[in-house]
C-alpha cells in the first residue's frame, strides 16, 4: 500500500475533529449575534472564517480516504 | 444577547462571559485534539494540514485568553479575584434554575 494514502487510523482522527470543528464553527456563527461587545465579536467572527477554511481542508482529506467509498 | 433572553433568564451583561468562557473552552479542547490526532497521523499530507490547523488553533486560543484577562474574566495571576470571578458566576448560574422553577 501506497504510504501516502490516508490510513484508517488517521481518517477516524480527521473525523473527530471534523465533528468537533463543525460545532465550533455553527456555535462561533449563532453566539456571534448575541456578543454586545465589539471586540469579542470580532474574535468570533475570525473564528468563523478561520474554521471554515479549516473544515473544508479536512473534508477533502476525508473525500481520499477509504471510507468515502463506503459511502451509499 | 437581547434585552428579552436577558431577563427570561436573568444573566443581564453576563452574557458576553458566558460566551467567551465557551469559547475558551473550546479553543483549548481545539488545541488538545490537534496535538492528539497529529501524534496518530502517518501521511506527509495529514500531519502537514493538522500542523498548520494546530498554528491556527493556538492562535486563537491566545487571541481568547488575552481578551479575558483584559476584561477581568479570567486572572491568572491573582488567584483571591479569580475566586471573586468563580463565586460571582456560580451565584448566577445557581440563580438561572431558581428562576425557571
Amino acid at each position: 500500500m501506497n504510504n501516502q494514502s490516508i490510513a484508517p487510523n488517521e481518517t477516524m482522527q480527521l473525523h473527530e475533529i471534523l465533528t468537533f470543528k463543525n460545532t465550533c464553527l455553527t456555535k462561533a456563527l449563532t453566539m456571534s449575534p448575541l456578543v454586545s461587545d465589539e471586540e469579542l465579536k470580532s474574535i468570533l467572527q475570525q473564528e468563523v472564517s478561520v474554521s471554515e477554511k479549516h473544515i473544508q481542508e479536512l473534508r477533502s482529506l476525508m473525500e481520499k480516504s477509504n471510507i468515502a467509498s463506503l459511502e451509499e | 444577547m437581547n434585552g428579552l433572553i436577558e431577563s427570561l433568564t436573568g444573566m443581564s451583561k453576563m452574557t458576553d462571559q458566558v460566551i467567551a468562557t465557551d469559547f475558551l473552552i473550546s479553543a483549548k479542547s481545539g488545541v488538545q485534539n490537534y496535538a492528539v490526532a497529529i501524534t496518530e497521523s502517518t501521511s506527509l499530507e495529514v500531519r502537514a494540514i493538522l500542523k498548520k490547523q494546530l498554528q491556527d488553533a493556538i492562535q486563537t486560543h491566545e487571541k481568547i485568553s488575552n481578551y479575558m484577562m483584559e476584561k477581568g474574566y479570567y486572572n491568572a495571576y491573582d488567584l483571591g479575584e479569580q475566586y471573586k470571578v468563580d463565586m460571582e458566576t456560580t451565584d448566577t448560574t445557581l440563580g438561572l434554575t431558581k428562576n425557571l422553577k
